[in-house]
């Protein structure tokens, strides 16, 4: 393994550890919260980003199944009383299936369509939410989640633990030969069929697997915040991720997680001050788009690419004839 | 001459009212190299189109090793052993060129659905793709950006994909469009290496006559969307019909 290599797991290692010790420093609960949130956030984008990033789908009905996974969490626990462990695998199998039910309809149509499609189909379940009242409890929702953890700091680590693995998961699979062909679709659909790969089956792949990893952040927010509502399942929660994704940086996986950085804490520094909050993430966002399309992650590796550059040796002097 | 390995037979396309190819016929025999040539829009694109799963052809069937294969998708095609390259660069332009070479490699191994062992794990795809790097003479070029090599660089890369693949049959399509007439020669290297090999035939479109009068086994010559002959060089050179269609009726010197 080359030294660079060896620095590139430095960074997130560090930051673990640094998430992992701040609630021992700080006693504020409030600033635990926001991590919380913060992580469970970043384990959504990160989900979000092997669609849009690896595979250059970019789906609208993505907040489905974080929806599906707060929901079942809430309603199996909570009207049926069922164990957690129970509820859980429920949300797995829960997710399972409808994902493949969506990619089976999804992946047959492209671009536009594609984005047309998932959001209708992640609307339908926004909608049922509001309406199947007897069992979702409609707008007002479900609440009495237990958490996953009753200490407030016991809960936060598990969060930690959970975004480092699923992290380290994504990295798996992004540099595994599967997640070579996943880029080679993003790159050029039509001919990664030519070189012999069946495109919908690796769609497919896909989405299942980030449909399961934004049911798993659905069970931890629910499990935080205590309530199911239909929000949870709407399409403004997939252009969250949307954004933090573009704002941290596509096909980066860590891109994921600043940007839910940035975008949490400007929320809780701003929503303070003004409602209108939403306005000035909208100007960043227009900002980020104009000048750095490929996101903070794209500002930092293009410093250091510079520095590179300026630390290879001068080009030999041209021989004359 | 051995078995016929890629037959068409009475292959028509029309786009609306307008009629592209009618009944076309040849056959390819395993080991033959056969080139393809004919004024722009006769329709020979539009055959490696309808060849490798891309179109479905208005009538007629495409019979690969005698199994009918018309209008199957693509990559079935492909991973029995038919591939094609594209007369437009084609390529996987944000990865390495060492990764769109792999990617070919691994196409046809085992492990491809495999999601969590490290791709650089897979040591004989790195070795195959290094191999087929060499062939096609990109050693060295490895680690660049596809989207970043020169174009006559990129057009190796698109005959290493094609290696890559390992099918019995390829499908060349003007493998030298856009390079420039110094670079053409070291293609057709590339080109004529594989062909020595002895194992693969070759199906080629391309304009640089002088060249594929030596290369080729055979060449057929569409014109209007009809195949207006199907011979060995000589006899094509012969051919007054292929004169007066394709030549003007000039001499055929190149």
């Amino acid at each position: 393994m080359s030294k660079n290599n060896k620095l590139k797991w430095i960074i997130p290692l560090v930051a673990v550890v640094v998430l992992l010790v701040i609630p021992f420093i700080s006693a504020s609960s409030y600033v635990t919260s926001l991590l919380t949130s913060i992580c469970i956030y970043s384990i959504f984008a990160i989900s979000y980003d092997l669609l849009l990033g690896y595979t250059g789908i970019a789906s609208f009905g993505h907040a489905l199944y974080f929806g599906l996974g707060a929901y079942i969490l809430a309603y199996t626990t909570v009207r049926l009383h069922w164990p957690v462990v129970l509820a859980l695998v429920m949300v797995l199998v829960v997710c399972v299936i409808i994902s493949f039910v969506i990619s089976f309809i999804t992946v047959r149509v492209k671009n536009l369509y594609f984005n047309m499609v998932t959001m209708a189909l992640g609307q339908l379940f926004y909608v049922m939410s509001t309406k199947y009242y007897k069992i979702t409890g409609g707008d007002d929702g479900l609440p009495g989640v237990k958490p996953l953890i009753a200490n407030k700091t016991g809960f936060y680590i598990l969060v930690v633990i959970i975004l480092a693995v699923v992290f380290l998961f994504c990295h798996r699979v992004v540099n595994s030969p599967a997640g070579s062909v996943l880029k080679a679709i993003k790159n050029n659909e039509e001919r990664t069929g030519l070189l012999g790969y069946n495109v919908l089956k690796y769609k497919t792949l896909i989405i299942q697997i980030s449909g399961i990893i934004a049911g798993l952040a659905g069970v931890l927010y629910v499990s935080s915040v205590r309530i199911a509502y239909p929000t949870m399942l709407h399409s403004s929660l997939t252009l969250q991720a949307l954004f933090m994704v573009v704002l941290g940086g596509t096909g980066t996986l860590y891109g994921g997680v600043i940007g839910a950085v940035i975008m949490k804490i400007e929320e809780s520094a701003l929503s303070g001050i003004t409602t209108r909050w939403m306005l000035i993430l909208g100007i960043v966002f227009i900002v980020v788009i104009l000048f750095f399309p490929s996101g903070t992650a794209g500002i930092f590796k293009k410093l250091a690419s510079r520095k590179k550059k300026t630390e290879q040796p001068p080009a030999l002097p041209e021989t004359k004839p | 001459m051995e078995s016929i390995i890629l037959e068409a037979k009475n292959i028509k396309k029309s786009f609306g009212g307008i009629s592209v190819l009618e009944d076309v016929n040849f056959s390819l025999h395993a080991g033959e190299f056969k080139t393809i040539i004919g004024p722009n829009g006769a329709g020979k694109t539009t055959l490696y189109n309808i060849i490798s799963g891309v179109m479905k052809p208005t009538g007629g069937q495409i019979l690969f090793r005698g199994k009918d294969i018309t209008g199957m998708a693509p990559y079935k095609i492909t991973n029995m052993g038919l591939s094609r390259s594209f007369q437009v660069t084609n390529l996987f332009p944000n990865l390495s060129v060492h990764e769109n070479i792999r990617l070919a490699v691994q196409a046809k191994g085992h492990g491809s659905f495999n999601i969590i062992r490290s791709s650089s794990s897979y040591r004989e795809y790195i070795e195959k793709a290094a191999e087929i790097m060499e062939m096609v003479r990109l050693s060295g070029k490895g680690d660049l950006m596809a989207s970043d090599i020169s174009h006559v660089e990129k057009r190796k890369l698109e005959l290493g994909i094609l290696l890559a693949l390992g099918g019995d049959v390829i499908l060349l399509d003007e493998p030298t469009a856009g390079v420039s007439a110094e670079e053409v020669p070291e293609l057709f290297k590339i080109i004529e290496d594989v062909k020595n090999t002895k194992e693969k035939s070759i199906l080629l479109i391309e304009h640089k006559i002088n060249i594929i009068l030596n290369i080729s086994d055979t060449i057929a010559v569409l014109q209007n969307g009809v195949l207006i002959a199907d011979d060995t060089p000589e006899n094509i050179q012969k051919n007054e019909r292929v004169q007066a269609a394709y030549f003007g009726g000039g001499a055929l010197n190149g």
